[in-house]
């Protein structure tokens, strides 16, 4: 149903009141002029937007034309300028820029007009015809919604009691209304399988489960999800949602694709901030200004890494220069990522097709999107020098920007005496003035030294990869040069930067009701203001979109699918809320309490709605009825059944094969060997040593290769950092089996496993007697699924460990449906 | 023609939609022919109100062609020393180069105009001019058809590559093999959909990003196979380290997987996932038995392999690049390709050229055109020669469609040396077979060779695109998937069918 609504045209405005006259007769020509410009021309050439210098609002600004004169002129067809643009040749006009050339009839028709003297609609302005919907629901502002009465039904409180948080009662009044209702809870292993895997990643010993299964205590469920919150082992697992939707990656990607050696930082960053439960109000500011906002922080600089988490093009930076077009264009889709990674992150809104043309389907100017380009004009993607002492990094910054500016100058000397030949013309030409070069290169060249003496006096910095205001020499040289001022950022036509307009001023966007896009800026502000005030912006619990982008992104991953199942587009071509006034609540609740993620998992995963089963009787006449109503369980009649993400599958397997190394933080391992580095390093997965204990470290440590992604992981449906992913695909195809089948990482730890049951069974207190393969085997079914094997399972498992060992079972059990899907 | 209302035509794009992404989660070949006739019929015969009406875009029925191999050319092949001829050049060679506008070369170097390294001479009923280098293919030029207006949008290797290879200027799309593995699926389900087979030494720029499957599901990607390597691609076989696997363990540990599988699959009904996995292990068995198969080349005849300038396993190369080593590891990938196409796998890319780095692997010659492209072209040309020559006498060019390309050109003029610049303004493609019209040259450039001809009308790679979809029996427009909120093509929102290539 949500996608109907877009391929009807819908137009508002002046085009529903000319709409009428469009039948093109003679006796209205003007009327059907006027909608055939506003159809196809009014959306760049009006007032405020003037593509080409031009607005087409009514005759006077026609004929007072744009940059390229008059664009029409009255009873001179062939002489009107707009008839060449809009006339095709081989099928290709001019105008409008893009979809077909206007049809025959439209072409005649404006030709008659303009013969006919062109006359205009009396008083008629035009304006820019819009496809947005203005009561698309994302638009509406955010307001609590009452939490729903619902009528508890007999068999409902049997199973439930009458404790059913708000969360339930939301879904319940959709379920009800809908004829349908709860699943009963999950058996208790089931559902702590699930908590576990969800809140931290990595599987429960099954002497965990046993311990909840059988605690009487009936807040047991409540302290299981604290202590699994209250454990290191989250924040390494939700970072990685975050790092996949601002796909952040150890390398640039593009051509050469050379390490980021500091990128890790960053990553640490996050992992750190969910741990302490960081107010999501000031993640978003430390990301987008910690620098600013946050001054004197650490976690206000590494976070600055969000800026530069996405790819960059080493050789359009370092090997063209900004004067060049292809230099322009490196640097303009650089920040064109900045912007898309910025708003599509935080706001859930897609805004990258506004660089060429407004927004199609979303109320955002192509002005907007180069207001958010002027934010992030004067960085680039870099290493960020920092100290933990405030005062030792002033001290640094004023030396090392001492060095720079030393340095340039010595460049420019240099250049100056190579660009006159050298030592041979000295002599040949005394207006040049080789011997002040030289005396001028010599001063500089001791207080360079000097200065350089004062900076390794003071120990070294720590590096951050982040959005930063560069201090570099040649082509890749920065705004540092400049004193770190913005960029001059266009409004490029059709985004192309050979065809700059309009100067645009920073600022933020103006679809959000009550929340001002201005910036009121100083005109003597810096570059940090704008990245501030832009994050004031995100931040601001006026602005609808953050926490509902939130709540929906946090809920997906407990869900499987969010409350909206288009968590980075929240626009019209994305999707409708299932539960839009669950959404609203939860953004609110959220927004309005101590905005910590723990939070919110706390209330959405102690919800009858996450406890219930997956697992459901298809002959009972409730699922007869739900399968036929809501097969896709989009209204929660059951729990989803979760398939293991990539990381949790090689996490568990090396946890599981007690070869897991939880190390936190710091530089991520490699799982290749790197060949050729000087030019563009080739990372060589296939002769990755698997036993190397360095890469046994949980997934989210992993140095992520660009170019070429770990092909276990990739086979899993892991992230690809070069876009950014709000929710992964899930796929099943024979390379997946092969890869959980051959894959090195499987086998060496199928040996380790094996191993480890044998040793570990053997010195059990509680072994049965003989030491029988079938213990060991029931042993690693039991941990890898959660579950006690059944007497058949066990001995088909033994008649197979009989024949082959133990190695092979373990890898069979890594195979299993049972270990890669979660009840 | 029927016609429908806008409304009924985009009610069935999304149950086409909605299939199409199921059958994608399924992977392999599981329905996917179901999928391509929906797609051409979606495309054809209920030709909706987006779809071009006029006679030369109609889509051909049945489609004309059912694969494709391209054959990509990292670091920018020369267009004026291979294919497209420019005497001007011969007559100015040496004097300083005036183009008569400003131009911003990659390096900076505009040194004096420098004439094709080698002769041309006329081949085929057609009379193409071709270069010395490439004359092996000059028995095939009456079934090729050059494109010599191809413009890029930079002169950058890693976006003007991912431009060729996805569309997009940006990594983060998917290249045009998954596009089409994702339209069409498999015509064998035990052989990936689309293999990519990368020059041994090296990824071009932006390594797997130019096949990999991006925001479509990932089995579209394009499977890396290094023939020579063992296993030739990721995991086909048990890892070294798994010393424990027997044949016999492994034809037992199948059928308990499944059995374990199967059981789990009964007890939790309504999950189509469960029952899909496991087929997907029988796939993979019979995948482990085809690949090695098709890509055994030790049973192909002699006079084959010498088609393809193979020589000896084994042979020693020296250290400087030299044309039989380019021959042979050329000639093998498309051998390679030709018995996996033969195979039933619906995409082949075949990569000539590393990374831009040194000693030149690749064609990225702005120091020495001569000692780069010479070895690398003779080794291209009598590889790709072979591989036509051979899908003709086989009869599969009639459906297969050979397609040469390259990130952009080089520069008519020298960087002060003996090599050229980058050249984004003008260069080379050509097609063969597949329905692609013989013996033509379209769009010519300039004189010299440094932009098209008809400057405002040069082709786009979303052109090309479009005309090989299309004879592939895709309409480019209705091929797409959402993706944050925009209904992606491989064309973005460009490309023309180019009329004049279709016979």
């Amino acid at each position: 149903m949500r996608f109907c609504w877009k391929f009807l045209p819908i137009v508002f405005g002046v085009a529903g009141m000319i709409g009428a006259a469009k039948a093109h007769a003679d006796d209205d020509l003007p009327r059907a002029a006027a909608a055939i410009l506003q159809q196809h021309c009014l959306k760049c050439h009006n007032d405020r937007d003037r593509a080409g210098g031009l607005s087409m609002t009514n005759i006077d600004s026609l004929t007072a034309g744009g940059n390229s004169g008059a664009a029409i002129d009255p009873g001179d067809v062939d002489g009107s300028y707009l008839i060449d643009m809009v006339t095709p040749e081989n099928g290709r006009a001019a105008m409008p820029p893009e979809g077909p050339p206007l049809s025959k009839e439209d072409i005649a028709t404006l030709r008659r007009w303009i013969r006919a003297g062109a006359q205009w609609p009396q008083g008629l302005a035009l304006v820019p015809p819009t496809q947005s919907d203005p009561n698309w629901w994302s638009l509406r502002p955010l307001v609590k919604p009452p939490i729903p009465e619902v009528d508890l039904t007999g068999a409902d409180v049997a199973i439930w009691g009458r404790n059913v948080n708000p969360i339930d009662r939301f879904v319940l009044e959709q379920l009800q209304a809908a004829g349908l209702s709860f699943s009963p809870e999950a058996e208790r292993r089931v559902l702590a399988r699930r908590l576990y895997f969800d809140l931290i990643g990595l599987p429960s010993t099954p002497e965990e489960l046993d311990q909840f299964a059988a605690d009487p205590d009936p807040a047991a469920y409540e302290r299981l999800v604290d202590q699994l919150l209250d454990s290191p082992r989250y924040g390494e697992r939700w970072a990685r949602h975050w790092l996949d939707v601002v796909h952040y990656a150890d390398t640039h990607g593009f051509d050469k694709d050379k390490p980021r050696p500091n990128a890790w930082p960053y990553r640490d960053y996050v992992i750190r901030s969910l741990n302490e439960g960081k107010p999501w109000r000031r993640f978003i500011e430390e990301q987008v200004a910690g620098d600013v906002l946050y001054p004197g922080t650490i976690d206000g600089i590494e976070a600055l890494g969000f800026l530069a988490a996405g790819p960059w093009d080493f050789v359009g930076h370092e090997e063209v220069p900004e004067s060049k077009i292809d230099g322009k264009l490196a640097r303009h889709l650089d920040r064109d990522d900045m912007v898309r990674n910025t708003i599509q992150s935080f706001t859930s809104l897609t805004i990258g097709c506004a660089q060429c043309h407004h927004h199609k389907f979303d109320p955002i100017a192509q002005r907007e999107y180069y207001a958010l380009q002027s934010v992030f004009a004067a960085l680039d993607r870099a290493d960020k020098p920092y100290f933990a002492d405030p005062n030792l990094m002033d001290r640094w910054e004023t030396l090392r920007a001492r060095q720079v500016e030393l340095e340039q100058s010595l460049d420019t000397l240099q250049r100056m005496y190579d660009r006159q030949g050298g030592l041979t013309r000295v002599l040949l030409d005394p207006r040049i003035g080789q011997y002040a070069i030289f005396g001028c290169a010599t001063r500089l060249t001791v207080e360079s030294n000097a200065n350089k003496h004062l900076l390794t006096q003071l120990p070294p910095p720590r590096y951050v990869y982040s959005g930063t205001v560069h201090h570099g020499l040649g082509s890749f040289c920065g705004t540092g040069p400049l004193g770190g001022r913005p960029r001059e950022i266009r409004i490029l036509n059709r985004g192309d930067v050979t065809q700059p307009g309009e100067l645009a001023t920073p600022g933020a966007l103006s679809l959000v009701a009550g929340l001002d896009s201005e910036f009121h800026l100083p005109p003597d502000h810096d570059e940090g203001d704008r990245r501030a005030a832009l994050a004031r912006w995100l931040s601001s619990p006026a602005n609808n979109y953050t926490w509902r982008s939130i709540v929906n992104r946090v809920w997906q991953h407990h869900f499987g699918v969010g409350i909206v199942d288009t968590p980075n587009d929240f626009g019209q071509m994305g999707g409708q809320p299932s539960h839009p006034k669950l959404l609203d609540w939860l953004a609110c609740e959220f927004r309005d309490g101590d905005q910590s993620l723990k939070g919110l998992h706390r209330w959405i995963v102690t919800s009858r709605t996450y406890r219930q089963a997956s697992t459901v009787d298809p002959s009972s006449p409730r699922v007869q009825r739900a399968q036929s109503v809501d097969a896709e369980n989009r209204l929660l009649w059951r729990a989803p059944r979760r398939k293991l993400d990539a990381e949790s599958v090689r996490d568990s397997i090396l946890l599981l094969s007690r070869k897991l190394d939880l190390t936190m933080g710091g530089p991520g391992f490699h799982e290749f060997v790197i060949e050729k580095p000087e030019h563009s390093p080739h990372y060589r997965y296939d002769l990755h040593d698997f036993e190397n204990p360095a890469a046994h470290r949980r997934s989210v440590y992993r140095f992520t290769v660009r170019s070429q992604l770990q092909p276990f992981m990739n086979a899993l449906d892991c992230a690809d950092p070069s876009q950014q992913v709000a929710r992964r695909n899930e796929s099943q195809s024979p390379l997946q089996a092969l890869a959980i089948l051959n894959n090195g990482l499987v086998l060496t730890m199928s040996e380790h496993y094996a191993a480890h049951l044998l040793k570990a069974v053997e010195t059990s207190p509680h072994k049965s007697g003989n030491g029988s393969m079938r213990l060991y085997v029931a042993r690693g079914f039991l941990e890898v699924t959660g579950r006690h094997a059944t007497k058949e399972e066990l001995d088909a498992l033994t008649e197979y460990v009989d024949r082959h060992g133990l190695a092979n079972v373990c890898r069979v059990l890594f195979n299993l449906n049972e270990f890669l899907f979660v009840d | 023609m029927r016609r429908r209302s806008s409304l009924c035509a985009n009610t069935l794009r999304i149950a086409t939609h909605s299939r199409r992404q199921f059958l994608g989660q399924l992977g392999g070949g599981f329905g996917t022919l179901a999928l391509a006739s929906l797609l051409t019929r979606d495309a054809l015969g209920d030709s909706g109100p987006e779809a071009d009406e006029s006679a030369a875009c109609r889509l051909p029925r049945p489609p004309r062609a059912k694969r494709v191999v391209q054959l990509f050319m990292a670091g920018a092949a020369s267009h004026l020393d291979l294919w497209d001829f420019k005497p001007e050049l011969i007559r100015r060679h040496g004097e300083p180069a005036d183009f008569g506008e400003h131009v911003e070369a990659f390096q900076d170097g505009l040194g004096p105009w420098k004439q094709p390294v080698w002769n041309f001479q006329p081949y085929g009923q057609c009379g193409k001019m071709l270069s010395d280098v490439v004359a092996d293919l000059g028995p095939c030029v009456d079934d090729m058809a050059f494109i010599h207006n191809m413009v890029g949008k930079s002169g950058v290797h890693s976006t003007a590559t991912l431009l060729q290879a996805t569309g997009f200027s940006l990594p983060g799309f998917p290249g045009m093999g998954c596009w089409i593995s994702y339209g069409l699926g498999s015509e064998n389900d035990n052989l990936p959909t689309f293999v990519v087979l990368p020059d041994h030494r090296g990824f071009a720029s932006n390594g797997a990003k130019n096949w990999d499957a991006a925001f479509l599901p990932s089995n579209h990607s394009g499977t890396v196979i290094f023939p020579d390597r063992q296993p030739p691609m990721d995991d086909l076989f048990p890892h070294a380290s798994g010393t424990f696997i027997r044949p016999e363990s492994e034809a037992d540990a199948h059928r308990l997987l499944a059995h374990l599988n199967r059981r789990h699959a009964e007890s939790h009904p309504l999950d189509q996932r469960l029952e899909a996995r496991i087929q997907t292990y029988e796939l993979a068995a019979r995948m482990q038995l085809a690949a090695p198969e098709a890509l055994d080349i030790s049973n192909e005849p002699q006079y084959i392999l010498d088609l393809y300038g193979i020589q000896p396993a084994g042979t020693e190369w020296p250290s400087e690049i030299n044309p039989t080593e380019e021959r042979d590891c050329f000639g093998r990938k498309c051998l390679i390709a030709r018995r996996l196409l033969e195979r039933g796998v619906r995409f082949v890319q075949v990569w000539s050229g590393n990374d831009n780095g040194f000693p030149r692997r690749n064609w990225d010659s702005h120091e020495d055109l001569e000692r780069d492209h010479g070895p690398l072209a003779l080794g291209m040309a009598r590889g790709a020669a072979a591989l036509i020559q051979d899908l003709k006498q086989r009869g599969l060019l009639d459906d297969t469609i050979v397609f040469w390309t390259t990130e952009f050109g080089r520069m008519p003029s020298t960087q002060g040396g003996t090599g050229r610049d980058h050249n984004p303004f003008v260069f080379t493609n050509w097609l063969c077979g597949g329905g692609v019209r013989g013996g033509i040259s379209y769009g010519p450039s300039d004189n010299i060779g440094f932009k098209p001809l008809d400057r405002d009308h040069g082709t786009q790679v979303y052109d090309v695109h479009a005309t090989i979809l299309h004879l592939l029996g895709i309409d480019h427009k209705q091929l797409t998937f959402r993706h944050n909120g925009i209904d992606r093509r491989l064309t973005d929102v460009h490309g023309h069918v180019l009329s004049d290539l279709i016979a």
